[in-house]
């Protein structure tokens, strides 16, 4: 699963760290989700995709071998 | 996050301070084979076979119960510092646990099968008394190790 989680968060110019606190998850969890090493459970999808002001699908997509 | 079955955050150092001393008091009287005499109980037991006594069911015997209680004292600690929050308990550090414990139990049964197969006598007993905490010792090393090494690549990508 892709996401533009990294992208969102450069336009808003707000460290890992940032969104970590506002969403109430360990910076790790941002960097892992970013980095594609964890995809996150719906509601921490729809937490970060309420903060981007954006939809779960434009934040993250399927992949074909999804 | 709600988690079930974690201990407070705030119970992890005092369980570590007790860890400390009692696996040290423990490894001393299990290869020492000292006994304080203080130790020595009368205790109520469901089964006891000792050597050179006649079988016990659901009565008294008199035993040394250090190892008993040092013993109990380190699993005890070792249960809250495997399973107390972090400052911050999200899905993310849940998953973490979850693959280090399951890595822990493989690990552990591999030594398991092995020692079954490689050690044999007395030895063998010490093998599965020291199994009795070695899960609990690997699951948090692996956590521990898995949260610093993700920590460590989140700092150098802010």
């Amino acid at each position: 699963m892709k996401n533009k989680l990294r992208i969102e968060r450069s336009k808003l110019q707000i460290t890992q760290a940032d969104l970590a606190a506002a969403i109430g998850v360990s910076r790790q969890s941002i960097h892992a989700i970013e980095s594609g090493k964890y995809i996150p459970s719906t509601l921490l999808a729809i937490k970060l995709a309420r903060y981007f002001v954006c939809k779960v699908e434009d934040l993250f997509e399927l992949e074909e071998n999804d | 996050m709600k988690t079930r079955f974690m201990f407070p955050h705030s119970w992890r150092l005092p369980a570590i301070v007790l860890l400390i001393p009692s696996s040290l008091a423990a490894a001393w009287l299990l290869f020492s084979n000292y006994e304080p005499a203080w130790f020595n109980w009368n205790l109520f037991v469901m089964h006891s076979d000792q050597v050179f006594e006649s079988p016990t069911r659901f009565g008294f015997i008199q035993d040394n119960v250090g190892l008993e209680l040092f013993g109990t004292v380190v699993m005890i600690s070792l249960i809250i510092i495997g399973f107390s929050a972090d400052r911050i308990e999200d899905e993310f550090t849940l998953r973490l646990r979850y693959e280090a414990l399951t890595w822990a139990t493989f690990v552990n049964y591999v030594v398991v099968i092995l020692s079954i197969w490689l050690i044999y006598g007395l030895s063998f007993l010490y093998v599965l008394i020291f199994n009795l905490f070695f899960i609990m010792i690997l699951f948090i090393m692996r956590y521990r190790y898995l949260i610093y090494r993700a920590g460590k690549t989140t700092d150098n990508e802010e």
